[in-house]
């Protein structure tokens, strides 16, 4: 059998190059796009042979939104992956389902995603917006960052953090 | 299969020949993150909550599931692995193996002239038939007779070899030939089906016509094994069930078998079997009319192809009255089309044989395979074995073998002068003890002369087949002291089977009872057993002993206070219970002539006791 090596298919030099930043934690991309370089020299964004990534806090952001909107078995092969707040779009937005959504967060987060620390859990109904203002104080030591204030916000189009 | 091993052949893609089968959705997950973790472009593919993470999963399970087919498409395609009877089917096509069809109920049957019939020769005609209640019998060739003296005469013709086919005639719509090579006309008629009530076409009883157009006549045309064995100009075709269940009806080429001019009509005729509805019992056909089957098509087929219809006296509607028919026996069972299982087992023996019997194994395995609604077991011996086994045991039970019975008729009906030639095939009916201490059936001389005509045309020329009967032997529950010259069958009214139930288990005593002897009947099942074969105790011990609440089990004889730890059988022959009896309580092999039976079915349950521990 043909030996392949994946190195043969890796991006150019200048491209690695300016994909090299140092970073800690890099993601992916949803939806996947190219990622572009800005020419200084040329004025204008190159099109990298790569594609877009997020990198440290928006990687740890992203996977807490995936966090909130994966219901336990729909990731196959991590099955007890997930929290599943949208289940509670469908319950009268009362103080017991605010309750049970801080509940959930505050006993399920830390487990899903180890590069935080969860300080605080604060889940505000908006009965008007038909919409939950969710709050978390996080830290991430890892990249030495203390005290983080997420506010996001939970309604029937989705989770986002603002 | 997960793997933990990560070293390795796998990320260096240098992947042995059953790598494959690693990469199942796990492992091709962690193969995935361990190879993105040595390239650290990305780092979040260690966290369940990326979109790295869900890709990856993604790709992992697509990938899993894609293998899963793969794997099981390259299986299908294999002999030994195929499951599905269309792809097992399609495998053996290859080798030329032709799998065998659903097949009817067949009976044999007696007839006798009444002294108003004629001393002449008359022929019954293809395809003439009894009606009993909708349910037809038909016989599938002509059958010729003489009657040859004046007064009431029994018609050991037809006795010996008339075979009834159950079902309706049924005539293919006519085909017009498109003069292609090989031209394969598929018989598109629902024939693989389970349900009791569905009718289907019965194997082995397609004829195939074919009117000319250059000649304007019609020809029969004869079933062959193979195309490839025919000449150029003989009229054949070759019959095969195909992955769909149909069977295709294939002609020749001009080279191997002649070859369908365009405008060529075929004509095909087959039984459609009533499946079980058909089936009847002894003397059900008891003096009903004898009908002939009359059809534009067949008429004119019969008006081409009889050369001497002017100098034949056929039995008719005017002159059937004349003949009385009845069916000794019932009517055999139905056998279903040879599973994947079957086909696996059997297709390797017949590539062997070659369409040749040379082999005990060759002669067995188309018996088998062909008449499995008639037989139940076969055994296939040279005359050496026959002398040193089958006839030896006559001697050894003091018994001559020249008065007995059963040997006489099969030396007189089926064997000539010479011996030494002499396959000898022992063969077991399919049947059903009707009730206690009756004597298993013997194949009829109709269905003897069937495996004759079968291997007819495969047989070695010099060879003569032979059919036996077989040595039934009949147990009981029996356990005695009594050396074997003293034994005798009152052991069997003393004897009983005990099972002793478990002091926890509160199963009913009569439910156990009922179980024990069902276990006991399943043994001794025809279907279950084989001649010649070995009759384990051990295993039937074992059977009981599982059943739930079953501590143990001994046979007693009360009358002798004889205990055996175990079951016993009192084992004989019902013809000479005094010179061939036995108490057996171990495994044992029979001689290939012998075929067990339980001699009491019905009343086994009077002699099994249930008692607490």
């Amino acid at each position: 059998m043909a030996l392949l090596k994946i190195s043969d298919i890796s991006v150019d030099k200048s491209s690695d190059a300016a994909l090299s930043k140092g970073y800690l934690y890099k993601d992916l991309l949803l939806p996947i796009r190219n990622r572009v370089s800005y020419n200084n020299q040329l004025k204008r964004n190159v099109e990298l042979r790569d594609i877009q990534g997020l990198f440290d806090l928006g990687a740890v952001k992203q996977s807490i939104v995936n966090c909130f909107l994966t219901s336990p078995g729909q990731k196959i092969l991590s099955p007890e992956f997930g929290i599943d707040l949208r289940r509670h779009l469908f319950e009268p937005i009362d103080v017991w389902t605010t309750m049970a959504i801080e509940d959930e967060i505050k006993d399920k987060l830390p487990g899903l995603e180890p590069r935080i620390q969860l300080q605080k859990v604060t889940v505000e109904p908006d009965i008007d917006q038909q919409e939950y203002n969710i709050t978390l104080q996080i830290n991430v030591p890892s990249l030495n960052v203390y005290g983080l204030s997420l506010k996001s916000v939970l309604n029937s189009n989705g989770y986002f953090i603002s | 299969m997960p793997t933990n091993n990560t070293s390795n052949d796998f990320l260096d893609f240098n992947l042995p020949q059953n790598a494959y089968a690693a990469f199942d959705a796990v492992s091709l997950k962690s193969y995935i993150v361990e190879r993105l973790n040595e390239n650290e472009k990305f780092t979040d593919q260690n966290f369940d909550g990326s979109n790295l993470a869900a890709v990856i999963d993604i790709i992992a399970y697509s990938y899993h599931v894609l293998l899963f087919y793969l794997n099981n498409t390259a299986a299908e395609v294999n002999f030994d692995q195929a499951t599905l009877y269309e792809n097992m089917n399609r495998i053996v096509k290859l080798i030329g193996y032709k799998p065998a069809g659903k097949q009817t109920s067949l009976v044999p049957i007696n007839a006798v002239a009444s002294e108003n019939l004629g001393i002449s020769n008359y022929t019954i005609r293809k395809y003439s038939y009894f009606l009993l209640d909708d349910i037809q019998y038909n016989f599938i060739e002509d059958m010729s007779f003489d009657k040859t003296i004046a007064g009431i005469q029994s018609i050991e013709t037809i006795n010996d070899n008339a075979v009834l086919y159950q079902g309706s005639i049924s005539e293919y719509p006519d085909y017009i030939a498109q003069g292609e090579e090989f031209e394969v006309l598929p018989i598109v008629v629902e024939n693989i089906v389970d349900s009791d009530d569905t009718k289907f076409i019965a194997d082995n009883t397609i004829s195939v016509y074919v009117k000319e157009k250059n000649s304007g006549r019609w020809y029969i045309y004869d079933e062959v094994d193979s195309l490839y064995l025919a000449k150029s100009r003989d009229r054949v075709f070759e019959k095969r069930l195909n992955e769909s269940g149909n069977y295709d009806v294939k002609f020749g080429n001009g080279i191997f078998g002649r070859r369908l001019i365009e405008g060529d009509t075929v004509g095909v005729n087959y039984i459609l079997s009533d499946n079980n509805k058909g089936i009847i019992s002894k003397n059900a056909i008891n003096g009903n009319k004898l009908f002939i089957y009359n059809s534009s098509r067949q008429n004119a087929v019969f008006n081409d192809t009889y050369l001497n219809k002017e100098e034949t006296t056929f039995i008719t509607v005017t002159n059937s009255s004349e003949l009385s028919f009845n069916n000794p026996v019932n009517s055999s069972t139905l056998t279903d089309e040879e599973t994947v299982e079957q086909i696996r087992e059997n297709a390797p023996k017949s590539f062997s044989s070659q369409l040749r019997l040379v082999t005990e194994g060759d002669y067995e395995s188309l018996i088998n395979k062909n008449l499995s609604n008639l037989v139940t077991s076969a055994k296939v011996v040279n005359n050496t074995e026959y002398l040193n086994g089958y006839i030896q045991y006559f001697y050894d039970i003091c018994v001559d073998p020249n008065k007995v019975n059963r040997v006489i008729i099969n030396q007189v009906n089926f064997a000539d002068a010479c011996d030494f030639n002499n396959i000898n095939i022992f063969v077991v009916p399919k049947f059903v003890i009707g009730e206690d201490k009756s004597y298993p059936p013997f194949l009829s001389n109709s269905f003897k002369n069937l495996i004759i005509q079968l291997t007819g045309d495969k047989k070695m020329v010099s060879n003569e087949v032979v059919p036996r009967d077989p040595i039934y032997m009949a147990y009981g529950i029996g356990v005695s002291n009594f050396s074997e010259t003293n034994l005798s069958l009152s052991v069997l009214d003393d004897t009983k089977l005990y099972v002793v139930r478990e002091a926890t288990n509160k199963i009913n005593k009569s439910t156990l009872k009922g179980r024990v002897n069902s276990t006991l009947k399943e043994f001794f099942l025809p279907k279950n057993n084989q001649l010649g074969q070995n009759v384990s105790i051990t295993a039937l011990t074992n059977s009981i002993l599982s059943l739930e609440g079953v501590k143990r089990i001994y046979t007693k004889n009360t009358k002798e206070g004889l205990s055996f730890n175990g079951i016993s059988f009192l084992s004989f022959n019902p013809l000479y219970p005094e010179s061939d009896i036995e108490i057996i309580n171990q495994d044992t092999t029979l001689p290939f002539f012998k075929f067990p039976y339980l001699y009491s079915p019905f009343s086994i349950s009077n002699r099994i006791t249930v008692l607490d521990e």
